[in-house]
């Protein structure tokens, strides 16, 4: 009954878009009363073109560098507040959630006002400092991408590899420790390892991302003239007459690179239960004794903080107090305004874009949290025949790209007569679906790491199914489905490359109000929203901060 | 589940889908007599003022989709409600090409929601080729210049950009700024030519104008200079402003006008010919609220409107009133660009635009 009702619920959600995909890449573009005929020209011209293979390459460059990017940065940052006695690190804990209210689009325009060639703070003052005369960094090529795109998904893995080192039973680690072995051997061989599961799912989640992102390669990469594919599919979306089939073939190369991820991902967590190491056995996670490195890891974490959020977010102050952009200097101070401020308070759909906004990313973690810890629990626990399949469906969003599952909701919406296209609703399917398999590696990997023998006692003690879920399982799942929850919301939020194709007159959201301010030349205004964006979600992330301390979830 | 039950389930999705399909494609009660979308826009009798209020009365609603910004659609908007306050607009924002996009797909779809299409001619004009635009007659477009209209009704100017050059003047001294289009060829140029990533408009006026030859090698000159190349010609105004891009001949008058009243650090200069690229007005074949559609429509093209318009800064298309400053569209040669001829030639602009611009950098 259950697996029948998240099937259907989840084949509903996935299956369609894809089957629309599949089949509009199969045409041509169809022009007034002229509609598209059958074609094969479509994958003839994505998979042979000359063109397919410097897209392949950048494609393939830019995922991994970022993947590289985030997981060293965050990864690293998670061992320190989380493993050793670094001094500070839970105020760390604390200001890390800060970077995760920066919603894409603003994070890789502020880094453009840093890094730009002519007018990057850092580059003009660098240039000042050692009296060179050209700029250092240009942001406006590949190692501008990845560094600005791995640095934005750091604290998401952090927030990952924080969730899983804090569940994690030290005893191994103090072991190796005792036996002499180095600490940089310890972290590789024993706390990496153990956390496998976790590890592969954070290399494929930033994997995917970097592959389907559409931001940086849009706002950065276009004027670098460095195309990926989900720039190119976008391209072939908005060109006119807008080539969609096109688009779901170059789609479909997305598709077999992600296969393969996930084919890679299932062989290595088959014999998952050897990763179990929340076990019934107690235990209190300690942490390690640094010595004097434990300085060098505050400063480490300070510059961590400095580069993620002080220079950005004062980037986005700076800019929002003035009339038009000026690099920082006495004369600039005296145009200092409010006026931008002014101009989005005034515009009513502010307020429109800001609970909307809201409104769909807590519905959609929330929904996509509940079904994905039901779902694992059926793929991972159960012996049910046809989980496998229900692990694939929710897996199955994974290979589209966001602006490809804009489009292929559209047609989906406008071809069943369920009445929600254009409106919010439309929108809460779209991340929902979007969003599942995130949900779904969060719930999987959390649930590979606790030992059945909790169940099996409290089966044994009498305790009904659902019991047994509500009391043992989400408890003990919570650290890692809330660290899910909150990826949710953040990505919801700022959700943009579907969002464009679906929103219309009523359900503006706040990315697309961005890219809109943006694409209109309204850099100050929207450096104003940005501030007051940022400082309301800090707001909400502190609250909901104390809210889990107050559950006493936040030990150690 | 019983056999009928299912039997039962499949005719009402049948129906579902029959009234998604047929429901909202038929024109509503409407209070002027008249019943299509085709009547009512067409309609030429002495009451015409008359019977459109009645049935915009009865509509009481209007959907705009357009490419101006909220910052000047909203206030034209403002003003055409305090004339009808019982019409309840609403605009729908978005760059032109999302616009037509949008437009096109819906109608795919057979979801008919926008009243009025206003935005770039090359992005409106898609409209009336996919079939789905509806020829109007409205008295407001009668003084308006032949080019401006439509010979078939379907579209008539409301405004237009203008594509000047502008550049930085922390950078660029008036003395050394370019007086001919020809001067940008010039070595020192490199590395410091902004171009907008979509302006295939741009080239195509100069190589009609020019011809092949001399435009062809102009751009060549011009792509050794390696451009900077950006989206959005306001933020590349504003990009000349923060120094990033120290010169742009992509950048609308208007824009760099209001700028520089701002006392940013910006000036501009029409290099000629002046690429003028006419902004339409179009109605969508089942607008739902046809009769508010057309006076919103005679509203944007009458004096009243177009006085809006020049007030905000735009260009206005009506032939007697003046932009302001006036200088935004006088005093230099410009061509208007016609976004049909433009569209049929597009793909061959588009692959010159790509090899010289936006590629070879």
């Amino acid at each position: 009954m259950l697996l029948v009702g998240a099937g259907g619920l989840v084949a509903y959600l996935t299956v369609l878009p894809l089957v629309f995909l599949l089949y509009g890449s199969f045409f041509t573009p169809s022009v007034g009363e002229r509609s598209g005929v059958f074609t094969l020209q479509n994958y003839v011209h994505a998979y042979t073109d000359r063109s397919t293979i410097p897209l392949l390459g950048n494609s393939i460059l830019f995922a991994s560098g970022t993947t590289v990017v985030a997981f060293l940065v965050g990864t690293g940052l998670a061992w320190i507040t989380e493993r050793t006695n670094t001094p500070l690190r839970g105020v760390f804990f604390a200001v890390s959630l800060i970077p995760l209210a920066i919603p894409g689009i603003l994070f890789t325009l502020s880094w453009i006002f840093l890094l730009s060639p002519r007018i990057g703070l850092i580059n003009v003052w660098l240039a000042r400092l050692l009296g060179l005369s050209g700029p250092i960094f240009d942001v406006y090529s590949m190692g501008g991408m990845i560094w600005v795109e791995g640095l934005h998904w750091s604290p998401i893995v952090y927030l990952m590899m924080a969730a899983a080192f804090r569940s994690m039973d030290p005893a191994l680690e103090e072991a190796a420790l005792m036996s002499g072995s180095s600490l940089a051997r310890t972290f590789y061989r024993i706390t990496l390892r153990l956390n496998l599961p976790t590890v592969l799912s954070v290399f494929l989640l930033m994997f995917l991302r970097g592959l389907e992102t559409f931001e940086v390669p849009t706002i950065i990469g276009l004027p670098a003239g460095i195309r990926v594919f989900t720039s190119q599919i976008y391209l072939a979306v908005k060109s006119y007459p807008s080539d969609f089939g096109l688009a779901g073939a170059y789609s479909t190369v997305l598709l077999l690179l992600t296969l393969a991820g996930v084919y890679a991902y299932a062989r290595v967590t088959r014999e998952s239960w050897r990763f179990a190491t929340v076990t019934g056995k107690g235990f209190r996670p300690r942490v390690i004794d640094l010595g004097p490195w434990r300085y060098a890891a505050l400063v480490l974490m300070a510059a961590y903080l400095v580069v993620m959020v002080a220079l950005p977010v004062f980037v986005l102050i700076w800019n929002s107090v003035l009339p038009f952009y000026m690099p920082p200097s006495l004369k600039a101070l005296s145009e200092v305004t409010l006026k931008n401020y002014a101009f989005v308070l005034r515009l009513p759909k502010t307020a429109r874009a800001v609970t909307n906004s809201i409104a769909l990313s807590i519905s959609s973690a929330t929904i996509i949290v509940l079904l994905t810890s039901v779902i694992a629990w059926i793929t991972v626990r159960t012996r049910l025949p046809g989980r496998w399949v229900l692990d694939q469906l929710a897996s199955l969003p994974l290979i589209f790209p966001g602006v490809v599952m804009g489009v292929a909701l559209i047609w989906v919406y406008l071809t069943l007569p369920i009445p929600i296209y254009g409106t919010v609703w439309i929108l809460l399917v779209a991340y929902v679906t979007r969003y599942l398999p995130y949900g779904m590696r969060a719930s999987s990997a959390a649930l590979l790491q606790i030992h059945r023998e909790l169940e099996e006692a409290a089966e044994t003690s009498g305790a009904s199914w659902w019991r047994t879920f509500t009391a043992i399982l989400l408890p003990l799942l919570r650290p890692a489905l809330l660290a899910g929850w909150l990826y949710v919301v953040i990505v919801s939020i700022r959700e943009l490359s579907s969002s464009i194709f679906l929103w219309g007159p009523g359900s503006e959201v706040l990315s697309i109000y961005i890219f809109d301010l943006w694409n209109t030349g309204h850099a100050q205004e929207l450096c104003a929203l940005g501030v007051m964006l940022v400082s309301g979600l800090c707001v909400l992330a502190a609250a909901s901060r104390r809210l889990s301390r107050w559950q006493g979830m936040q030990e150690g | 589940m019983t056999t009928r039950r299912i039997g039962t389930w499949t005719v009402v999705a049948l129906l579902m889908i029959l009234s998604a399909v047929f429901g909202p494609a038929g024109a509503g009660p409407s209070g002027s007599g008249l019943t299509t979308v085709a009547d009512i826009a067409n309609y030429r009798g002495e009451d015409r003022q008359a019977r459109l209020e009645a049935g915009a009365r009865t509509e009481g609603a209007l959907m705009i989709y357009t490419s101006m910004e909220l910052e000047e659609s909203q206030p034209i908007l403002n003003a055409f409600q305090a004339k009808y306050p019982f019409i309840r607009g609403e605009i729908y924002r978005a760059t032109g090409e999302d616009v037509a996009q949008k437009l096109i797909t819906e109608y795919r779809g057979r979801k008919y929601i926008a009243d009025i299409d206003e935005g770039t001619g090359v992005d409106v004009i898609k409209l009336f080729r996919e079939g789905f635009a509806q020829s109007f007659f409205t008295p407001k477009a009668g003084g308006y210049p032949r080019q401006a209209k439509d010979p078939k009704g379907f579209w008539v100017a409301t405004r237009y950009n203008m594509l000047v050059t502008a550049w930085n003047t922390n950078v660029i001294s008036d003395a050394d700024s370019p007086r001919r289009y020809e001067d940008l060829a010039d070595a020192r140029w490199r590395g410091k030519i902004g171009i907008e990533a979509n302006d295939q408009v741009w080239l195509a006026n100069l190589l009609e104008f020019w011809g092949e030859a001399k435009a062809l090698e102009f751009f060549r000159r011009i792509s050794e200079h390696q451009p900077l190349i950006r989206s959005g010609h306001t933020l590349t105004a504003n990009l000349i402003v923060a120094g990033e891009v120290p010169l742009s001949p992509t950048i609308y008058s208007h824009r760099s006008e209001l700028l520089k009243s701002r006392r940013a650090p910006i000036d501009w200069r029409p290099l000629q010919p002046v690429a003028a690229i006419p902004n339409l007005v179009s109605l969508p074949k089942n607008a739902p609220h046809p009769h508010a559609a057309m006076l919103f429509i005679d509203f944007l093209l009458s004096p009243e409107g177009q006085e809006q318009l020049a007030k905000l800064g735009r260009i206005p298309a009506h032939p007697f009133v003046k932009s302001n400053p006036p200088y935004l569209n006088q005093g230099f040669a410009y061509r208007a660009i016609d976004p049909n001829v433009f569209l049929d030639k597009f793909a061959r602009y588009d692959q010159l635009w790509q090899e010289l611009i936006i590629r070879r950098r």
